[in-house]
């Protein structure tokens, strides 16, 4: 059976075929010229009980254009199983900050706006939050949106009572992920990039394999991604802004990337891939993972990361020996 | 499937649509107005005068590159030989949007990019539709 790759995020327009009517999003505030309501869309996979995360979320509009920037509110209700609903119980609230992709500027110094995806594209991501049951919620967003009023919007997502994918707390797998060392793999199949040039971008995230950097006690950052391949529009920049980090934090941490595909053509996915992110035949994708010098999973970022919050997770870390 | 999959299914229940079924994949259903969609603003790229950056990457984001990831997610599952050629030439296209001057392979890249739209459009069943002018 050929694998699904399933994206954290998919793109809006894709979001807005498959979203559905009075099931959807609702709206306080106007709708924005022809653009409709705005839409929540989850961007976070592999929720899990009991065990503080982050929660993004996307807020396009039907006619592609996205909220960004700023920040907005969310709130969470649990309302029961898929075997058995129950009215909403109250959950947890908290605030949302933009998360941008890399190359949408930094905010503009003010709330949430309504932009085109060719000036600003991201997620809205809660931290820290705690569901203290598995099942299903629901968050509710709202969005004090400049020029359109508070517009709110409803999705649903399932908590599960453990995580599927290797999570913080728990040791890393020991993965022989393709290096540029290793022999007999075909290029594309250490970076996909390399499918476009015959050329390996970013040689210094292709060096490690995790299981020389959990032997050798090294704090590793470790990218899955898919640049070329990605189903997101977000696994190229991402890929990018890792390597950004990798310049100027060589002294903490080993950074690694492991492309996704094997063999794009014949649908094979990299064994390494496989083993971290593959579940039921099913694997999102792009994931970012910081194993710590003892080889334990300190922290995992789905979909978008702010580059800051990373960026301090690494100055946290004691300088590595040479 | 998936990702869209538990929201899909949670929110909109079993109200399934009957109908001559549309190609999708993991990022849902191609239909021919939002492909249309698509190449015509690859289409308007090549009308827009040579080095206009920013034009180009507007009409690119704004109009087409969501559709060719839905497009391409569609194909992967018919000919995933036809779906790889067109994520490679997006992401070429991207590259050449990326610093502030268009390359000169640029044109080059756009007319690859609509060639392999068309091919994986037509993997998919669809019509591939064409540009009037340019490409």
């Amino acid at each position: 059976m050929r694998p699904r790759l399933l994206p954290v995020l998919v793109p809006t327009v894709a979001l807005l075929a498959t979203s559905c009517g009075s099931g959807g999003p609702s709206g306080d505030g106007e709708p924005t010229g022809s653009g409709g309501r705005m839409v929540a869309v989850v961007a976070s996979a592999d929720l899990y009980a009991n065990a503080p995360q982050r929660f993004a979320v996307g807020l396009p509009f039907a006619d592609g254009r996205l909220v960004s920037f700023g920040s907005v509110g969310v709130r969470f209700s649990y309302t029961g199983t898929a075997e058995q609903s129950i009215a909403p119980q109250p959950g947890p609230e908290a605030t949302a900050a933009y998360v941008p992709t890399p190359g949408t500027p930094d905010g503009r110094g003010s709330g949430p706006i309504v932009a085109q995806p060719s000036e600003a594209r991201g997620v809205y991501e809660a931290r820290g939050v705690t569901f203290d049951a598995a099942g299903i919620w629901q968050v509710e967003v709202a969005a004090d949106v400049q020029g359109a009023g508070t517009q709110t919007a409803r999705a649903s997502f399932s908590v599960a009572a453990a995580p599927s994918l290797p999570a913080p707390g728990q040791p890393a797998l020991k993965t022989e992920n393709l290096t540029i060392r290793s022999k007999g793999a075909p290029l594309g199949a250490i970076d996909s990039r390399a499918d476009l040039n015959g050329k390996i971008p970013d040689p210094e995230l292709h060096r490690w394999t995790i299981a020389r950097a959990i032997e050798e006690h090294r704090p590793a950052l470790v990218v899955f991604a898919t640049p070329v391949y990605c189903v997101s529009r977000f696994c190229g920049p991402v890929t990018d802004l890792v390597d950004e980090l990798a310049m100027r934090y060589d002294d903490r941490a080993v950074f690694i990337h492991v492309e996704i595909w094997r063999d794009f053509q014949d649908q094979v996915i990299n064994r390494a891939a496989a083993d971290w992110l593959l579940r039921n035949d099913d694997l999102t994708e792009p994931w970012l993972y910081l194993i710590g010098a003892d080889g334990t999973i300190l922290d995992r970022w789905g979909s978008l990361f702010a580059e800051g919050e990373v960026a301090e997770a690494l100055r946290r870390l004691p300088p590595m020996r040479p | 499937m998936a990702i869209v999959g538990p929201l899909v299914l949670l929110s909109c229940g079993s109200d399934g649509e009957t109908g001559p079924a549309s190609p999708s994949g993991a990022l849902g259903i191609v239909t021919e107005e939002a492909a249309d969609r698509a190449v015509a603003g690859l289409c308007e790229m090549h009308t827009m005068p040579p080095g206009d950056r920013d034009a180009a990457n507007r009409v690119f984001y704004d109009r087409s590159h969501d559709e060719l990831h839905v497009i391409a997610a569609a194909t992967q599952g018919e000919d995933p030989a036809v779906a790889g050629r067109l994520l490679r030439a997006k992401e070429r296209v991207e590259a050449d949007l990326r610093p502030e001057r268009l390359p000169g392979g640029f044109v080059r890249d756009l007319d690859a990019l609509i060639a392999a739209t068309s091919d994986a459009l037509v993997a998919i069943g669809l019509e591939a539709p064409f540009c009037t002018t340019g490409a």
